[in-house]
């Protein structure tokens, strides 16, 4: 909303300032060091405006507005122990004697990549920790980020004008997925080796130009030895690049648009009720980045992840199981072992299995998550602007639908620890797949049918909080309206 | 919490300087929580005493900043103004005759602007050849393993078999000689109970002295089959529970995989040992478009 | 009815993990199979031949020629090593005959075992003699390797064990002696439920011919797989990405979000 400024303004502005300054140094005996630096900056940048709305934005301070921190904090950890990881690892397959400290495998030919995370662990000083707070953070960051999405998607904060951010925040789902998957199959041990092994096979089952695929992503066969050296530069440069921008403009957005804010006493949709960004907001931030931190670093220093010198090195005809990807793959991993072993050949070409599960689902997952805000806008008719938020009592058809389809990928997710649940309670390994089929299919309809019930209830109890509602309003079939 | 209207708790002073005394001592426990974390690492590190360090170094600020902000500084109670995002139509008009000046400016010379468009274009294209350099064609890479007619299995540490070593029962990961650890010529030996082999067609002669051969390498999506249980005579996989009758070709019953193991042709040469014929009758391994036409 | 969620959920989620929790650890009073009619006289314990007539033959036979309980005991691979496997290991006796043979605390003294393990040599099984292990002649890395090259995929790298197909077990390696590690290598053990007579190679893992070498240093790795250096802290089961992600979510996440909710304010609130 740029005015062209008359003439001459930057001299008044300047005037004006000086003037200030020299009121306010008559008035203090010597001036901080905030304010020398202060002034010096704001003699080049022109800061005082920008300063002023900025530390006096208002930001809203519900709880569930801090989720999107959780994500960015954990991602803040994760860039600054990952620097000093790049650092000590070697992303390369050529072979080596490993000669450490680590007793067990001491004489075994491994990768260098395999070698150096051993030497990390056991040889560096802090390097066990860095690793294991790298790894874990990556955990977190991912459940963060799920976390966030929900809370965008059931308060309905991804509707005009916020679908941008919401196609935003999709992308970075899908860039913190890859680096995860990628982090974890640089150290070349025998799960994450395996891993690489199944997604190589996934790329390839793609029709007509799987092969192709497989071969220029990697670099060849499988194993080539180009992989890890392709992994290492996306997944320490180039993808945090990527999300680092999105990151930014993600903010940029937020900032721009400002956060949107639950119907309270006060709100409405033209104003923003909150605590400013100084002194309030910057605390409240501050301290959840060290408790980020602090959860993260204990989690690194004392539960053990990752230990891949008890996996081995990958090598490709070996195995161990069970063999599950971390848990953000898990809904994939589970896809593949419910899939039924339905393959397409007709005229000497074929589309295998895995094309189902691995490619087709994700790709209609990312599809429907990209296209959300659109498809709702279609269905509701629904073309406001929403700064206020939505209860998803208030939002009963969005809200089942997203219940049933956290169901859907939750049964997939549990499916990959088929073989555990089997071995830890001692059922049949054919019976818990079935049972998870059955419930893949059976569970989200219930599910959805169950929360669109409880939504109804909610709104018909009146202003009740969820754990409040008596059963019997789910009973009534219709919504009243009040 | 009970709030003063402009924001700030409303506490007695007693309790201020409660909450006071306790974000200071949180920052201390920070101070020596930091001065033990370096010396945890001048003595040599360790990482459990790392964690727990700085779970109270990192832990303590966190915490302190927090009781400071929520027990000293308003909150909840400011409000800013939200202005209409689009902007003036007025505005627009501006923003859009500014635009269309310029625009029809170089949109008058339109056969320029076709060749600009063209010349990006085959830019474009061009760009994306070196695309091509990351990895060969696959050409025959997938139609084919190391097997070759009368090369010896030979263990991981290079011994190779001899059919009487192989009695019923036992299992063992081989390769080609001279080829061993490469990936797509992994295969299982396995020994039999004379008389259960049951060859499928054309087969009869694949599997010498009761010993059978497959390609570990699952048609699912690729892992080692590296289970064997030798009461079902079935090779499991763990990866995503398949499972392969290695009495009948390999056929999966059970699980995802669709294709049967590819069965090694064995042969046993002079000395005993056991030889391939040839290589797979088919590709190995998980499933791709054109697989079935090599 | 006007119960509250709050009351009736957590209540329905108690009663149905209580009997969940009843029907799983309910235990059992357990004694070695006999064919109805006989009563459980206690016999004089020690000679290897009444404990046998007493627990064993009623499913093996007198002379360890089977029945059609249970295999004979004069196979191919039956004699010190399998018997003792099976004894030691608590996998024998059985309940009842078409029970699984399934890891148990072991029912009879070292003494005892050694006298039953004797006598059942005298039925002329081929099979392996009780192996003498010496993990400290072993190579550690040696042992690494063999073991993850052969062993890994069914007891998992970290000896955590798994599962196969019909319900059966692969057990965990972590509470195993070197002897009987040593023995199920060689024999290739386990009676699987499909089968009710089971014989040579019909275990439910496969047998492997190793140099006294490799055996050596393969149950040196094992033995070292009990007790490894989990330098990274609690190893949470040695399970992988599973038991991982659980302690992530349900521990880390758990408490960054209820760390927001002590930071930020619910609605309602004010501050």
């Amino acid at each position: 909303m740029a005015e062209r400024e008359p003439e001459g303004f930057g001299e008044r502005e300047r005037t004006s300032a000086r003037e200030e300054r020299e009121r306010e140094s008559t008035a203090t005996t010597l001036p901080p060091i905030q304010d020398r630096i202060g002034a010096w900056l704001d003699d080049r940048l022109r800061l005082s405006r920008f300063a002023r709305d900025a530390l006096g934005k208002v930001f809203p301070d519900h709880w569930s507005f801090m989720l999107g921190e959780i994500a960015l904090y954990s991602f803040v950890v994760l860039v600054l122990t990952g620097i000093f990881l790049t650092f000590f690892y070697e992303p390369s397959s050529a072979s080596t004697t490993y000669v450490g400290s680590y007793n067990p495998l001491r004489g075994l030919e491994v990768s260098n990549a395999y070698a150096s995370t051993l030497r990390l662990s056991f040889g560096v000083r802090a390097g066990l920790v860095m690793r294991q707070t790298h790894h874990w953070a990556a955990v977190v960051f991912l459940g963060a980020i799920v976390v966030h999405l929900c809370r965008v998607f059931f308060t309905g904060a991804f509707r005009r004008p916020r679908e941008l951010n919401w196609i935003i925040g999709v992308t970075m789902l899908l860039l913190a997925l890859f680096n995860g998957f990628s982090g974890y199959s640089l150290p070349d041990d025998l799960l994450s080796g395996t891993g690489l092994r199944i997604m190589y096979s996934v790329i390839q089952s793609v029709p007509l130009v799987g092969p192709w695929m497989a071969f220029l992503l990697f670099g060849g066969e499988f194993p080539s030895d180009q992989i890890l050296g392709r992994l290492f530069v996306l997944h320490i440069f180039l993808v945090p690049v990527l999300l680092g921008g999105l990151l930014a403009a993600h903010l940029a957005l937020i900032w721009h648009q400002k956060h949107t804010q639950f119907r309270e006493p006060g709100r409405t949709e033209r104003n923003v009720v909150g605590s400013r960004l100084w002194p309030t907001y910057a605390l409240k931030s501050a301290g959840l980045f060290f408790i980020i931190a602090a959860v993260l670093t204990a989690l690194g220093g004392l539960v053990q992840i990752n230990p891949v010198w008890l996996y081995g090195p990958f090598e490709p005809a070996q195995v161990s199981s069970p063999a599950q990807p971390d848990w953000y793959l898990g809904w994939l991993e589970g896809a593949l072992r419910l899939f039924p072993n339905w393959e397409i050949r007709a005229f000497g070409f074929e589309i295998p299995e895995p094309f189902f599960p691995a490619v087709l689902l994700p790709g209609i997952t990312f599809g429907l998550l990209y296209a959300w805000p659109f498809l709702e806008r279609w269905v509701m008719k629904d073309r406001a602007e929403h700064h206020l938020l939505d209860r998803p009592r208030d939002r009963p058809w969005p809200t089942a639908l997203g219940a049933a389809t956290l169901t859907f990928y939750g049964v997939l997710f549990a499916a990959a620890s088929n073989d555990l649940l089997a071995h830890w309670f001692a059922l049949d390994i054919e019976t818990v797949t079935t049972v998870f089929r059955v419930l893949s299919l059976v569970l989200p309809p219930i599910v959805g049918y169950v929360t669109l019930r409880v939504c109804r209830g909610l709104r018909n109890a009146g202003d009740v909080r969820l754990l409040q509602m008596p059963v019997s309003a789910m009973r009534t079939p219709r919504a009243r309206r009040r | 919490m009970d709030r003063h209207e402009d924001g700030r708790p409303r506490v007695s002073s007693s309790q201020r300087s409660g909450h006071g005394v306790a974000v200071g001592v949180a920052f201390g426990a920070s101070v020596l929580a930091s001065l033990g974390l370096a010396v945890v690492y001048v003595l040599g590190g360790q990482p459990q005493l790392e964690g727990a360090l700085l779970l109270v170094a990192l832990g303590s600020i966190g915490v302190g900043l927090v009781v400071w902000a929520k027990r000293f500084m308003p909150v909840g109670v400011d409000e800013e103004a939200r202005e209409p995002l689009p902007s003036r139509p007025e505005e627009r008009e501006v923003a859009e005759e500014t635009f269309e000046a310029g625009a029809e400016l170089v949109g008058r010379r339109r056969v320029l602007v076709r060749m600009l468009a063209a010349a990006l274009g085959a830019l474009g294209v061009a760009l994306l050849f070196p695309i091509r350099s990351l990895g060969r064609a696959p050409g025959s890479a997938l139609f084919q393993t190391k097997w070759r007619a009368g090369v010896r299995a030979v263990r991981a540490n290079g011994v190779p078999v001899r059919a009487s070593e192989m009695v019923a029962g036992t299992v063992v990961t081989v390769f080609p000689e001279g080829d061993i650890g490469v990936a797509d010529s992994q295969t299982l030996l396995i020994g039999l109970e004379p008389g259960t082999y049951r060859p499928l067609p054309g087969r009869e002669e694949w599997a010498p002295e009761d010993v059978v051969g497959y390609s570990k390498i699952c048609t699912h999506v690729g892992c080692p089959v590296g289970l064997y249980q030798p009461a079902e005579h079935l090779l499991f996989c763990p990866c995503h529970q398949s499972a392969f009758d290695v009495l009948n070709g390999a056929m999966p019953v059970a699980g995802p995989a669709a294709r049967p193991l590819p069965q090694l042709p064995l042969s046993i040469d002079v000395d005993g040992y056991l030889i391939a014929q040839d290589d797979f009758p088919e590709p190995v391994g998980p499933g791709f478009w054109a697989r079935s036409r090599g | 009815m006007r119960t509250p969620i709050a009351v009736a959920v957590p209540v329905a989620a108690a009663l149905a993990l209580a009997g969940a929790a009843c029907s799983y650890f309910a235990e059992e009073e357990t004694s070695p199979y006999r064919p109805p009619g006989i009563t459980s006289e206690v016999a004089p314990l020690g000679a290897g031949r009444t404990l046998y007539e007493r627990d064993c033959a009623w499913c093996h036979g007198s002379a360890g020629e089977g029945t059609a309980f249970g295999p004979d005991l004069n196979g191919p691979l039956d004699g010190g090593a399998y018997t003792h496997f099976m004894l030691i290991t608590g996998r024998m006796p059985l309940e009842a005959p078409n029970e699984r043979a399934v890891p148990a605390p072991s029912r009879y003294e070292a003494a005892q075992i050694d006298a039953i393990v004797a006598h059942v040599e005298t039925f002329g099984g081929t099979g392996p003699d009780v192996p003498t292990p010496d993990p400290s002649a072993g190579d550690l890395t040696q042992g690494a390797e063999l073991y993850l090259q052969n062993c890994a995929a069914c007891h998992s790298a970290t000896g955590a064990g798994g599962a196969l197909t019909s319900g059966q077990e692969v057990p965990d390696l972590l509470h195993t002696s070197a002897v009987a590690v040593a023995e199920a290598m060689v024999v290739g053990p386990g009676c699987p439920n499909t089968s009710p007579t089971c014989g040579a190679g019909e275990g439910a893992m496969p047998r492997f011919e190793l140099s006294d070498q490799d055996m050596n240093s393969i149950v040196r790795y094992v033995l070292y797989l009990q007790q490894p250096e989990d330098q990274g802290g609690a190893p949470i089961g040695r399970v992988g990405p599973v038991a991982e992600g659980a302690v992530a979510l349900g521990v880390g996440l758990v408490v960054l979000l209820l760390a927001a909710r002590w930071i930020g304010t619910r609605t309602g609130d004010r501050g």
